[in-house]
Order: C-alpha cells, then structure tokens, then sequence
C-alpha cells in the first residue's frame, strides 16, 4: 500500500513545487480573511493534488497495468484514502515552512498565520470532501466521477438554496412552527456547544470525520471489488 | 552442422529435420557420442516451435540414429559400424538408382550410361 | 483440481456483455510451451486474458494458473506471472528508472540485476521518459520487466499490433530465449503475424466469442488443406468437404479440414498447398458467415 502512495508522489513531483506556489499565494491574498479562507485554502491545495493523481491514472489507463501487478484491489482504494492525507500534511507542513522563512529573514511580506484550528477544519473539510467523491471514483471511474462531482457542486451551491428558499416561501415564510422548531433546536445545538471546550468540540468533529470515512471505505472497498476495466 | 528449413515445401518441417539429420549421420558428419544442440536451442535457431523440434528428435530416436540421456541431451547412437556401412550402401544405392531413372527418362541407352559412370568415375 | 502439466487451463468460462458474449471457452497449455491466441478483432481474445487477469469478473468457469484457481491465489499467481498490453499502461510521464522504481517494490522476486542487464541488451536508456518511447521500445521495456521478476507465464496481448518487421524479430528472440527454460510459457493473441506464429506451438482459434479449434500448431497444419481447382470439380458432395470455398472467374480455392480425404477425391485433378494459419482464419470466420 505504501507503495502506491509513493508511486502518486513520485507522479506529483513536478505539481507539488505548482501547489507550493499557490500555498504561498494562497497565504497572501488570504491574510486578511477571516474564518475559514485558510482552511479552505490548504483544503483547495491538497484537492488539487488529489485530482492531480487521479489524472495521471487516468490519461494511460494505468489501472489496468496496476490491477495486474500482484497487489490486491483493497490497497489501491486504501492508498488513495491514505495519500489525501499525506498530501494535506505536505501541504501543512508548506504552510508552517514558508511562514518561519518569512518571520526568521523578516521578510516586509504580510501573510496569514495558519492555526491549529484552522488545519483541523481543513483535514475536516478534506476527510468529508474525499468520502462523498472516492465512494463516486471507485464505482464509476475518474471521468464519470469528474462530472458527477461538477453536478453535485452546481447542486449544492446553487440549485439546493433555490429550493429551500421556495419550500420556505411555499410553507409561508420564517413564521412557520416548524421552522421555528427546527430553528429552536440549532440554537439549542450551539448553546450545547459553547458550554465545551475548543479540543472537544475539535474531538467531536474528527470522530465524526472518521465515522464517515470508514464509512465511505467500505463503500469504495466494495465498489472496485467489482470494477471491470 | 547445417540444417536448412524451406517453409515452402510441401514436406512438413520436422521431416525435414529427420532427413537432413539422417543424412548428416550417414555421412558422418555428425559422429558417435557427439552431443546434440538440445530441441530448444534448435527450435530457437532455426525459429520454429518446439515441439516440431521435439518431434523430429523423437522420431530420430525411434529409428535408432540418436538416443536421448536423461538431463545430458541427445547424442547420436553408438552404432554397429557394419550396419553404419549397410546403411550408406543404401544411401548410394538409392542415388544411383535415382540417377538410372533420369537417364532413362532422357532417353539414355545402357551402353551410354556405363560410359558415363566410368568417365566419372575416372575423372575423380 | 490441481494439474501442473498446464500451466495455463482454461474451462467453461463465460462471460456476457451487453453486445458480446463469451462462450464455454476451454483449452489449455502445457508447460514450456508458446500458445498462439488468434482469431478477428472483436472475437472475444482480449476479453479471455482480461478474464485471466481478474480484470474482469467472469459469469462461470474456471481458470487455472500453475494449477491454481486465478482468484482464489491472485497475489501469487501475478507474482510468477507477467503482461504485456498491446496498448501502453505505464506513466508516460515518468523516466524508466522511475517507472521500473514502482513496480519492482511490488514483485517478491526482482532481480535488479537482471532488470539492469536486460535494459542494456535491449538497448533502452533508463533516463528516458516513457513517452518518448517508440511502440517496440514500450513492449521491450514490459519484457524486461518481466524477464526481471523471474516470471514463469507470460501473456501478452496483441504484442505485435504496431510494430515494425525489425522489432517483431527482435520480440521472437526474446520469447525463444525466455523459453529456453523449460519451466516458462507464452501465451499471445494476435489477429495473425506470421513471424510470430512460427515459433506457437499450440494455436487456438476463437471466433464471436467461442473457440473453434485449439491443438497443436503442427498437427493443425498437417490436417487442413487448401485445395485450388477449377470449378466444375465443385458438386454438392464435394462442397461438404469444405469449411470455405472462395471463386472466381477462373478456378475455385477452398480450405479443407481433412487434407487426406480431400486428396483421394481430388487426386490429379485440383492442386493441394500447405495453408497458413491465416487461410485457416479467414476460411473459417468467412465459411461460418455464409451459413
């Protein structure tokens, strides 16, 4: 399985120094953002990355080749899983690096800080992100899996606030009880958070993270079992 | 040791084999004891399949001409000298005969043939 | 069932597709032999070896590799095996140091002396990327690899498609030097080249997904015949002893399955040739379209 992991780095040679670039940009232009910008930064870098492999599979069918290699079809999905983080943790580790070069030579050059915060919402943001995309990749196959993902992005973000604005209109507006219970029981939700503290509530959501990982692993495992190519 | 295939002769390829390997044999080209090149590198020399190879050999091995030693390859028998001298009689035999034909078939008298023969004969 | 006679059986497997099928497809091969796969394009070929390779899940049957079930001992029936694709499958971005650098961690026996040695004879640069590669450099490359972690089968798919004269001689030696070992075996398909048929010491023959024949190459040969006439020797009965009969003008030239029997209806009159592996094919595949 390591293996793999190493074989996507080694294709990623020349793309990693590209999201090196774009990490540094990324702090620049994002400095003075608030919130979640940096997160969505690395989380950006590192999905790059990702695609970035998977191209490479693609454009020579190297699976074919892989599947016959003496290496079983559960290590090719795990790698992949395993790879996303080692490139968030590149990633990271970039971000760390060139914010000492700047701090230690006193470069006049204005950057973001990333925090610890902020990396456990980008590997959070990171591990939701490839358990709803590997499960579409491993049943479908790389092209098939690019268009469904542009599919459910333009859903997301532009046809579900559509459709939850007129059900809400259709349902007369805000004043309805069940919105106000719904809206009742958020504000519960956060109160409850606010009584705890910042490593637990980090704990809550990478337990969660990881639930729907192992979930989306399994899922993928079961799909490529039965990839035909 | 040469061995010629012609791909297109209508005489399969491991008779082929046989014939030229007899001869080789007979006319001593190929001694007693003298180890042969193994059916593999024969089949990938003369780049054809092994078991046509194979075949030749076992066919060889049938009439007596070579005898396989288990792990060491094939070797050409140890033969009866007078049998070997039987042998190349009928070789002989055979192309003098194949000669008595083409003379009759060009329309050769016995007198003229003789005459021939001992020209020839003379000459060498 | 456990036979190490064969390195490679083959049985019953079946396997459907929308627009293809695949059918009882049964034959075997001996080991330290070289079996030639033929048969037209779309005929079912590259569909058995992905079926071999697991790339494919097969409907029923039974394949065996080295006597083992090629499910059951994936991992180590691949281990002693290797492939080459008529199509390349490697990173084209990569350098051959690199690619071979990916591979080898996954073979339990590499050799990196060998893989070295096998780079020089062939003439390949190990800092070439794989793309700048020609066709036979690509297929030379797959061979070394498999050269390299002492395979003991090696299956290629249409190996020749796209090569020049120069380096389909240069792949005939190779295989006639891979089965010196009388342990190795070679398994091609191939929609007919005669150089490399040469050396095929079995031949099976599929055709719309079902095999026809599947013997030795030589026993194949001596058996059939092609027989050219001129037409009026063609009655009813004389037609049934062809498997395909092609006219024109001038005479008739058909293939026949029993040369003997032929021969004693057409003694003197038609005229008998050695046919080729590819007077069988076509015949056949043609023959069949007719009825």
């Amino acid at each position: 399985m390591l293996n793999l992991v190493r074989k996507d780095l080694l294709l990623l040679k020349r793309s990693l120094w590209l999201s090196a670039l774009y990490v540094l940009l990324a702090l620049f232009v994002f400095r003075t953002m608030s919130g979640g910008a940096l997160s969505a930064a690395t989380v950006g870098a590192t999905y790059m990355l990702m695609i970035q492999a998977l191209t490479q599979d693609d454009k020579n069918k190297s699976e074919i080749m892989l599947n016959s290699l003496p290496l079983r079809r559960q290590d090719i999905v795990l790698a992949k899983y395993l790879s996303v983080f080692i490139y968030a943790i590149l990633v990271i580790i970039g971000c760390l690096l060139a914010q000492s070069v700047v701090s230690i030579i006193g470069i006049p050059m204005p950057i973001g800080w990333i925090s610890l915060e902020k990396i456990t919402g980008a590997l959070v943001a990171m591990a939701v992100l490839i358990s709803i995309y590997f499960p579409i990749y491993f049943k479908f196959g790389y092209l098939r899996s690019r268009m469904i993902g542009m599919i459910l992005f333009l859903a997301c973000f532009l046809f579900l606030p559509m459709v939850v604005g007129l059900t809400v209109q259709e349902l007369g507006g805000v004043g309805n009880p069940a919105f106000r219970n719904i809206l009742a029981m958020l504000q519960e939700a956060e109160n409850w958070l606010q009584t705890q503290a910042d490593w637990q509530i980090a704990t809550y959501f990478l337990a969660l993270a990881l639930i729907l990982m192992a979930a989306s692993a399994r899922l993928s495992l079961e799909f490529y079992r039965r990839r035909e190519f | 040791m040469n061995i010629i295939i012609a791909n297109s002769s209508p005489e399969p390829i491991y008779q082929q084999i046989v014939t030229q390997m007899k001869n080789l044999i007979l006319k001593g080209d190929l001694t007693e004891a003298e180890g042969l090149p193994s059916i593999r590198i024969l089949a990938k020399e003369l780049q054809i399949s092994v078991i046509t190879t194979k075949r030749a050999y076992e066919e060889l091995e049938r009439e007596g001409y070579i005898e396989t030693v288990g792990g060491k390859g094939s070797f050409v028998s140890a033969q009866n000298k007078e049998l070997l001298y039987e042998k190349r009689l009928r070789v002989v035999e055979e192309k003098v005969t194949e000669a008595i034909v083409a003379a009759r078939n060009a329309g050769m008298e016995r007198e003229e043939l003789l005459a021939m023969f001992k020209l020839l004969l003379e000459e060498q | 069932m456990v036979d190490t006679d064969n390195i490679l059986t083959v049985n019953k497997l079946t396997k459907h597709f929308k627009d293809f099928s695949l059918k009882n497809v049964s034959f075997r091969l001996p080991r330290g032999y070289v079996m030639g796969f033929i048969g037209p394009n779309g005929s079912g070929k590259s569909t058995t070896i992905k079926l071999i390779l697991n790339l494919l899940c097969k409907d029923s049957g039974q394949i065996n590799v080295f006597g083992l079930d090629n499910l059951e001992h994936e991992l180590a029936i691949k281990n002693r095996m290797a492939f080459v694709f008529d199509e390349n499958h490697f990173y084209e971005e990569l350098s051959i140091r690199d690619m071979a650098r990916i591979i080898a961690p996954f073979y339990r026996h590499w050799e990196p002396q060998t893989f070295e040695k096998c780079l020089k004879d062939f003439v390949i640069n190990p800092k070439q990327k794989i793309k700048q590669l020609s066709k036979g450099m690509k297929m030379k490359f797959s061979l070394a690899i498999a050269l390299s972690h002492g395979a003991e089968l090696l299956i290629m798919d249409e190996p020749t498609a796209g090569l020049d004269p120069m380096a389909r001689s240069e792949l005939l030696d190779i295989l006639a030097t891979l089965i010196q070992d009388e342990r190795n075996s070679v398994f091609f398909s191939t929609h007919i080249t005669p150089d490399l048929d040469k050396i095929a010491d079995y031949v099976t023959f599929i055709n719309q997904g079902e095999i026809v024949l599947s013997a030795p190459k030589d026993d194949i040969l001596e058996k059939y015949g092609v027989i050219k006439g001129s037409c009026d020797l063609l009655d009813e009965e004389s037609k049934r002893l062809f498997v395909g009969i092609k006219t024109n003008q001038f005479g008739f030239e058909g293939l026949v399955r029993d040369k003997e029997k032929a021969l004693r209806r057409f003694r003197g009159l038609a005229l008998l040739e050695k046919p080729s592996l590819e007077d069988i094919m076509l015949y056949t595949v043609r023959g069949e379209h007719h009825a």
